[in-house]
């Protein structure tokens, strides 16, 4: 496991990894977006891979450190932080800000541009977006004051308002389907709404643990849809089946401290990548298995757990796997790119 | 290297602010770059105050290097080599850290300085002539913080034996001042046109290299010479033997100074044999060779050209004069050639800094550099690796705490001005060796709240460092920000967190006067899923047991709604505000074809009925009509209720 590490002078809050046509593509751009900084900015970045074969010398091993550390290609000022981004299709990224806009960034490396193609203005009040969420052309956005706004790439006007849906704040959104979405608050309820449905109400409300411990992330396997995972504030990543009860199927205590973000990989769902404020980045190998998992709270663990970045002092606050290239951005303004992640 | 001081750094603006337009500016530091600043209202002859319109406080400011992005990095890199420091001087407790240890942190903190001297240089060459403006003020910044470092690496770190402390100080020479390396390039880059020996700088080239004891390079360089023969013995050949065997010492391979001083003894005494005996008369630039190889003072002063600065010129000097000098004599000679140099009046900022290292002074260096540098980064990091780590044992002085802690203040401070350092800010304030907690309490409050996930980030802080009155007060404001943003769920959230009773129990009290006054729980959807934590407070717990009282009435689980009714009631548990809603919530009750209230469940409900009617204290509070609505509830649930009496005694 090789890793590389680059200082960006600026916090991320988020780090997204362009996705690939092919598997056999290799990911070698992704997105960052700053926060807390008196300027924030979204930013795209190039990566150079080590071509190194091995036949050749260990003199050139300089070179490849040089080419493999991230380049800025683009950048473009943002009001506010950035919360939540996601990749809506190839070159276009949803942002969601701390102002309460979520605008739909499209870039283009060759052509040198990067622009905003389209705006919703301060859906959110307070904090502003915390999270957001996109399956082609669907957008869904989430606040602190609680509310979820659904939106269309082409359409100017959001779809639909669910103003205040939750009383405590939403941390994060997901999209299962382009109808089903599920959320997390801070109360440790993972929410299920369905967007064909006329009421505001969710469809199914999941608890994460009786002392009201926050949940931070969410994210669904990506060939059996009705396991979600989730991340605590207290480290624990928590297994719900869709399926079945409100109660979760396993509860793991992975992490020290709040995990902030957490990821299955696309192509090989055997791994859950999770990432903490505790400066950790660990990979969860597992089959997801739900009667595995839930037999699990009795004893043996079929899960593995392996550490993917060691303790590096401060938080990491976004990861993605892409391929064999995991990407983490962390606290103290760094990039970390970790080679053969799977 | 004088730009790098900052006193002529001034900059100028201008407030539009028209009630300044003819009294004076009063202005007060804020603490890191920030100013604040107003007009003040003056009184005129007659001792009036003139009333001139509002006065405007003015927010001013000042952008200091910690901004720029190598900065960024600087800090955030060196904030985790510190960190780590810290981390394993906490392991080894009160004993002090391994040198070879410290050597390795002094090494990272180096390389950090080098790479961002290097990034700056690829910028420069990178943008031709519309770079940024200080990008060169910033990389002779970088070279200068590099430049010392290492120095006082190998002096103070290091702290090598006698022989070993020079060598190092060449090496240092080598790779500061690639001089000589610029000279040789340029001499063998236009190998086709000029031949490198009838380049201008050729002899230069190799002076260079000799004065910098690369022996073998220079002969390399002489070989290039067209009078050069391998076949006959000349001056040339003579010089070329002088130069190969010119003996180093090899400190590592245990080689002793007595024998290598007697070495070099019987090596320089037949360098100074063949220059007497004119083997080098005829070419006048190889005198020059051998005069340096003999340590001629005078060669020195007609080189010093070449050699640039004094401290170089020591460096050689003691190469070819007392090779084997111990680190604590080397200022005596410093001297000789600061004179050389113009005399002590000549001296720069760097050169005092230099100096000082040379003179083994730590706090001198440190005096310095805080005067000088143009940020508080190296003081501070240097003081924190050598003069704490108690490396020098003539200086490990009471106050060195004391200095170490007011520079990591400093540094702090200055750091304090861009918001999203706040971390490594906060870092720094704990390594403080004495009252870290006050200065992280003090700060900690002034860190905004602007997000609920940097609030969690703060309180994760909080709890590393204990400071639990502030992560109860960051609660508290929290609580209260959503509070006023009637965000009630959110609130009790907070409280919940900070478990705070009597604030959960007030904002129960806000839900049921909502409850109260339209009808409808808003936010109640924390309060279905609070488990064991609704037990908290009192008030929170009526709150929950109410929501069940109408989720198994709508669910139309009579029976068990009306006991649950009744237990809220007969324990005392409601506010006595609510003992008449809750009394109505019992009316549907009552008309049920089955009887659920017995004899004596509808005898406590008649008397908890006659304790709300002799309230008079809770009755005079209310308006007229609904003083009226309230007499007229009590009498017709007071009917029902008998009636209901009347049916269970009949059953």
């Amino acid at each position: 496991m090789a890793e590389c590490l680059a200082f960006v002078s600026q916090k991320m809050s988020r780090v997204r990894w362009q996705p690939v046509t092919s598997s056999l593509q290799k990911p070698d751009t992704f997105v960052s977006g700053s926060y807390d900084d008196t300027v924030n900015n979204i930013s795209v970045w190039g990566v150079g891979h080590m071509t190194r074969t091995s036949n050749q010398q260990a003199d050139n091993y300089m070179d490849d450190i040089e080419s493999s550390q991230p380049k800025k290609l683009l950048e473009c000022q943002t009001k506010g932080s950035v919360a939540g981004m996601e990749y809506v299709d190839q070159k276009s990224v949803a942002v969601g800000l701390s102002s309460g806009t979520v605008s739909l960034f499209k870039y283009n490396v060759e052509m040198q541009s990067l622009a905003m193609q389209q705006m919703w203005p301060t859906l959110h009040s307070l904090s502003g977006v915390t999270d957001v969420a996109a399956k082609n052309p669907d957008l869904v956005s989430v606040g602190e004051d609680g509310t979820i706004n659904m939106m269309r790439v082409d359409c100017k006007q959001p779809l639909r308002c669910m103003v205040g849906v939750d009383s405590s704040p939403i941390t994060s959104v997901h999209m299962v389907t382009s109808t089903e979405v599920c959320t997390t608050n801070m109360a440790g309820q993972l929410r299920m709404y369905d967007a064909r449905s006329p009421s505001d109400s969710p469809s199914r409300i999941m608890i994460s643990s009786e002392t009201l411990v926050g949940l931070c992330s969410v994210d669904h396997h990506p060939t059996q849809g009705h396991i979600l995972a989730t991340g605590g504030a207290d480290g624990c990543v928590v297994l719900f089946d869709a399926r079945k009860e409100c109660t979760p199927v396993s509860k793991l205590q992975i992490h020290e401290q709040d995990v902030w973000e957490l990821r299955f990989h696309k192509t090989s769902p055997e791994h859950l990548f999770t990432c903490s404020q505790d400066g950790t980045v660990r990979r969860l190998d597992t089959t997801f298995d739900t009667k595995t998992l839930s037999s699990e709270l009795s004893g043996t663990s079929p899960i593995e757990v392996s550490e993917l970045l060691p303790e590096c002092g401060t938080s990491i606050n976004s990861l993605d796997p892409s391929g064999n290239l995991l990407l983490c951005s962390s606290d103290a303004e760094a990039i970390y790119i970790i080679d053969n992640a799977v | 290297m004088d730009e790098l001081v900052e006193y002529h750094k001034v900059n100028e603006m201008v407030i539009r602010d028209s009630s300044t337009r003819d009294c004076n500016m009063i202005a007060c530091w804020q603490g890191g770059n920030k100013i604040m600043t107003f007009a003040p209202a003056l009184p005129d002859n007659q001792d009036n105050f003139r009333q001139t319109g509002p006065v405007y406080l003015h927010n001013v400011q000042l952008n200091t290097d910690m901004e720029h992005p190598t900065s960024r990095k600087l800090i955030n890199e060196s904030h985790m080599v510190f960190a780590s420091l810290q981390q394993m001087r906490k392991e080894v407790k009160d004993k002090s850290l391994d040198k070879s240890l410290l050597l390795k942190f002094s090494r990272k903190y180096r390389s950090i300085l080098h790479s961002n001297f290097l990034e700056i240089r690829l910028k420069l060459e990178g943008e031709h002539e519309n770079h940024e403006a200080g990008l060169e003020q910033q990389m002779k910044l970088y070279s200068m913080m590099e430049l010392i470092w290492s120095l006082c690496e190998i002096l103070f770190v290091e702290n090598l034996p006698d022989g070993a402390v020079l060598l190092q100080l060449v090496e240092w020479c080598k790779w500061h001042f690639p001089l000589a390396d610029e000279l040789v390039q340029e001499c063998t880059r236009s190998v086709d046109e000029t031949p490198p020996a009838s380049h201008p700088s050729y002899w230069d080239a190799v002076y260079a290299l000799v004065l910098q004891g690369r022996v073998s390079e220079a002969r390399d360089m002489l070989k290039l010479h067209p009078h050069y023969q391998t076949q006959v013995y000349d001056s040339f050949s003579s010089i070329d033997e002088l130069l190969r065997k010119m003996p180093l010492f090899s400190f590592y391979q245990g080689q002793s100074t007595a024998e290598f001083e007697m070495k070099w003894r019987h090596w320089q005494d037949e360098c100074l044999k063949r220059l007497h005996d004119g083997d080098f008369d005829t070419v006048i630039e190889l005198k020059t060779i051998c005069k340096i190889l003999c340590g001629d003072e005078e060669v020195f002063h007609q080189l010093s050209e070449l050699s640039g600065s004094w401290y170089r010129i020591l460096i050689t000097y003691l190469l070819y004069t007392n090779p084997t000098i111990n680190l604590y004599d080397l200022h005596y000679h410093s001297k000789l050639c600061i004179d050389m140099y113009g005399g002590h009046t000549e001296l720069s900022a760097l050169d005092n800094i230099l100096l000082a290292a040379f003179k083994f002074d730590v706090s001198q260096v440190i005096r310095e550099c805080c005067i000088h540098l143009s940020n508080w980064w190296l003081p501070t990091h240097l003081t924190d690796l050598i003069y704490y780590s108690e490396l020098i044992p003539n200086y490990s002085s009471e106050n060195s705490s004391d200095l170490r802690d007011f520079l990591l203040v400093q540094y702090a401070n200055a750091m304090s001005g861009v918001e999203s350092l706040w971390d490594v800010v906060a870092s720094y304030l704990a390594s403080c060796s004495t009252e870290s907690n006050h200065y992280l309490a003090l700060y900690v409050q002034r860190i905004p709240l602007s997000s609920e996930k940097k609030v969690a980030k703060i309180l994760r802080l909080c709890e590393k460092y204990q400071l639990t009155t502030e992560a109860q007060s960051i609660c508290k404001q929290m609580a209260m920000k959503a509070l006023t943003n009637k965000r009630l769920g959110n609130a009790l959230l907070w409280c919940i967190k900070s478990n705070d009773s009597s604030f959960a129990m007030y904002i129960a009290d806000q839900m049921l006067t909502e409850y109260a006054q339209t009808g409808t729980f808003s936010n109640i959807d924390v309060i279905d899923y609070l488990g064991p934590t609704i037990l908290m407070s009192e008030r929170l717990t009526f709150l929950g047991k109410y929501r069940d009282f109408h989720r198994l009435h709508g669910e139309e689980k009579f029976e068990e709604a009306g006991r649950l009714l009744l237990n809220l009631l007969v324990s005392r548990i409601a506010p006595m505000e609510l003992w008449l809603s809750l009394l109505m919530d019992a009316l549907p009750l009552l008309d049920k074809d089955k009887i659920i209230y017995g004899v004596e469940e509808t005898s406590s409900l008649l008397a908890c009925l006659n304790t709300l009617d002799q309230q008079d204290k809770l009755f005079s509070k209310l308006s007229e009509s609904e003083k009226r609505n309230h007499l007229q509830r009590i009498k017709h649930l007071r009917l029902s209720l008998t009636n209901n009496l009347a049916r269970a005694i009949v059953s």
